[in-house]
């Protein structure tokens, strides 16, 4: 392998990371904190996407539009984030994992066929802002400039989640709830207002993933599962509750499939190694790579 | 006393809606000024959600169109005919459950194909079993009428060793292109069609070599690597048959790359995805297409485009197209059959020339083939349309596509 491919593999790898870096936070962070797999996740990050469209497509410029999306989208998908933590999760908690599976995944179905209603079938696209299209020479090689600003987006958003989580009082609560949710009641904090909270930050970061990569691909109804299953290998793979762990999940999961790809004897299974490597984390450390186990 | 006059109020506002009931359980109904004898069922499992729901949207408007003017003209054998719908999600799973639905409980008297080969394969021996016309107009892997053959099937779509033949004789015939770069989806269609590409490939040009090969899955969303990949290799040509959602992301990550100006690139195009991408679908790409609505020079198509736009807002693309002929096969039939035994009805199907919005054309005994045609062309930015079209759409003729009938047989099972 050439420098210049080893370069363009690890920076593909890197902004592949980026957005299911920020779904996969979502996901961990809720499962964490409420112990509820929501198999929706993936449903709100491709609501997300759609309502980037129409917002894009409603201002005639599109990188006020995009700019507007960035906030608007995951502050809608956010709000109903509430509403289904409220209206459906809260039945549920403590009940066996089966029954929020199913909840949940019904969710999925439900949100597959509003999209649908609301926008058709048609797949979709996303003009990214002017100062985004186009690429970025690096000597001989170019790469895309949006996928430099997703690598850019995620930093931020791993940073701004390390400062809400180890530098606030939200934090503190949401870290208690992930290492001893019992403790947590017990100490007087308002925890059905701490989960509708956590849900909603959860949601809203699927939101944003959604947001981001509309413009890199197609806008579709496919988008909710495709995302889902990499998320939660991500999850899994680097600990379920874990934002260290979904950042490193992310980097090893975006990393072995763009290496994957590029070598013509392992292209063909690039993506069944994520899964390998899920089964073998599950074997060895089944809390993940930087989770912990949980206390009975 | 007051409470008996309010009930009965409810009754009779039930009355209206009870009385569709029972027409719709096999009453004498009437529509577009015809007395029907009542209804009967079609069925249409297919892809409205997941990554190519697009494609069976369209396949599902046309299909709509088609029953809608037959009824209009008196149904089938005095019945009108509903659409009953599936969503197969293309999980091949799911489209076995609604086949096995649509036919035991809802009782469909004939069975439409989904978008995705893997499901359409899994389909047949459904229809098989019950013995009910399979028509399939979208999905078109070859074992479906080959290997997997079964009596009660019709293909009124290119299969992929046409549409893989069609391609190589294009692109082989030119001389300039010696190396070759193939990507396509990793399921049966996309390695049905790549490898009967290259076999065609190698008859015309035995000097061409391809110099690499990538099957990404059905539904990939991170293409950068693939791409990488393709621009290290420096190939004359790309050949691709990626296509709906996953074509629509490579050519939106491919762009920035530069990468349309830097290789030749070969791939099917559907309308659905030049509708989709408009003026970003790239020009000077060399593609086919199935049933491209802007070259299909004939009376009935140019009727069907207006009322189609008319009546969805957008272009027919070619599952619409297909749709509308899928259906009208087996209406015609049944109609001539008078009757809808799968046997009677595949009689009048089987052999039998078929006037489709693309011509006319005839269902070889052998296969359930349609010798339906290709088209291939270069994209050119067309001031008519919104979107890239063909310059000039090239028909090749499905008779010269079709596998010999001594290599069907050599593949369809003996018994």
């Amino acid at each position: 392998m050439s420098a210049s491919t080893l370069v363009l593999t690890v920076l593909a790898g890197l902004s592949a990371a980026s957005v299911l870096f920020l779904v996969a936070s979502g996901l961990s962070l809720v499962f964490g904190a409420l112990r509820v797999i929501n198999m929706a996740h993936g449903s709100l990050y491709m609501v997300a996407a759609f309502l980037t469209t129409a917002i894009v497509k409603f201002f005639s410029q599109p990188t006020i539009g995009f700019v507007l999306a960035l906030v608007l989208a995951p502050a809608a998908v956010a709000l109903i984030g509430a509403l289904i933590e409220v209206l459906v999760l809260r039945r549920l908690y403590g009940r066996e994992h089966l029954l929020q599976l199913l909840a949940t995944y019904a969710l999925v179905l439900v949100f597959a066929g509003g999209v649908r209603i609301v926008f058709g079938s048609q797949n979709l696209i996303v003009r990214p802002p002017e100062f985004l299209t186009g690429g970025v020479s690096l000597g001989t090689l170019t790469f895309p400039t949006y996928k430099f600003f997703l690598m850019f987006a995620a930093l931020v958003v791993a940073a701004g989640l390390y400062v809400l989580l180890y530098r606030t009082t939200l934090g503190r609560n949401i870290r208690a709830a992930v290492a001893d949710p019992e403790l947590l009641n017990a100490s007087g904090v308002n925890v059905a207002r701490l989960f509708t909270t956590v849900f909603m930050i959860g949601a809203g970061l699927a939101a944003l993933g959604g947001v981001l990569i509309s413009p890199d691909q197609a806008v579709g109804l496919g988008m909710d599962t495709d995302v889902l299953v990499a998320a939660f290998a991500i999850s899994v793979i680097g600990g379920l509750g874990s934002l260290m762990g979904s950042f490193v999940g992310a980097l090893i999961v975006g990393l072995a499939t763009s290496f994957g790809i590029m070598f013509p004897q392992t292209s063909r299974w690039s993506l069944a190694f994520i899964f390998v490597l899920m089964a073998v984390v599950l074997m060895i450390r089944p809390w993940g790579l930087f989770g912990r186990p949980e206390t009975s | 006393m007051n409470r008996l006059p309010t009930l009965s109020k409810k009754c009779l506002a039930l009355l209206p809606a009870l009385l569709l009931v029972a027409s719709a359980c096999g009453g004498t109904t009437t529509g577009g000024g015809t007395t029907f004898k009542g209804t009967k069922k079609v069925g249409l499992s297919t892809s409205l959600t997941g990554s190519v729901a697009s494609y069976g949207q369209a396949g599902l408007n046309g299909m709509q169109m088609a029953i809608d003017d037959v009824n209009n003209k008196g149904g089938v054998n005095g019945y009108k005919i509903e659409l009953d719908q599936a969503d197969d999600a293309a999980v091949a799973s799911r489209g076995t459950d609604n086949a096995k639905r649509l036919i035991l409980e809802d009782k469909v008297v004939a069975l439409f194909g989904a978008v995705s080969s893997g499901v359409c394969l899994a389909e047949s021996p459904i229809a098989k079993q019950n013995s009910i016309p399979f028509i399939t107009f979208t999905c078109n892997d070859f074992n479906l009428t080959t290997t997997k053959f079964q009596p009660y099937i019709a293909s009124v779509v290119p299969n992929t060793y046409m549409e893989g033949r069609a391609i190589a004789e294009y692109l082989g015939k030119q001389s300039k292109y010696q190396t070759y770069y193939v990507i396509a989806p990793d399921y049966s269609f996309g390695h049905t069609e790549a490898d009967a590409f290259k076999a065609r490939l190698k008859e015309i040009n035995p000097s061409a070599k391809i110099i690499g090969e990538d099957y990404p899955p059905l539904g990939a969303t991170a293409y950068a690597p693939y791409i990488n990949k393709i621009l290290a290799a420096k190939p004359d040509i790309v050949y691709s048959n990626i296509y709906s959602g996953d074509l629509v992301t490579f050519v939106t990550q491919a762009k920035p790359f530069d990468f349309f100006n830097k290789v030749s690139f070969s791939t099917l195009t559907s309308t659905d995805d030049l509708q989709t991408l408009g003026t970003s679908f790239p020009t000077n790409l060399l593609g086919y297409a199935r049933a491209p609505f802007y070259a299909i020079d004939t009376p009935e198509n140019k009727d069907f485009v207006q009322r189609y736009q008319a009546r969805f807002l957008k272009f027919p693309s070619e599952w619409a197209i297909m749709g509308y002929d899928a259906y009208n096969l087996w209406a015609n039939a049944a109609n001539k059959a008078g009757d809808f035994a799968a046997d009677k009805v595949m009689a009048k199907i089987v052999g039998q020339p078929f006037k489709s919005l693309r011509g006319t054309f005839t269902i070889r005994a052998i296969d359930h083939q349609a010798d339906v045609p290709e088209w291939v062309g270069v994209t050119a930015t067309n001031p008519l349309y919104p979107f890239p079209t063909f310059a000039t759409a090239t028909l090749v003729p499905g008779a010269s596509l079709l596998m010999s009938e001594a290599d069907v047989k050599k593949l369809q099972p003996t018994s």
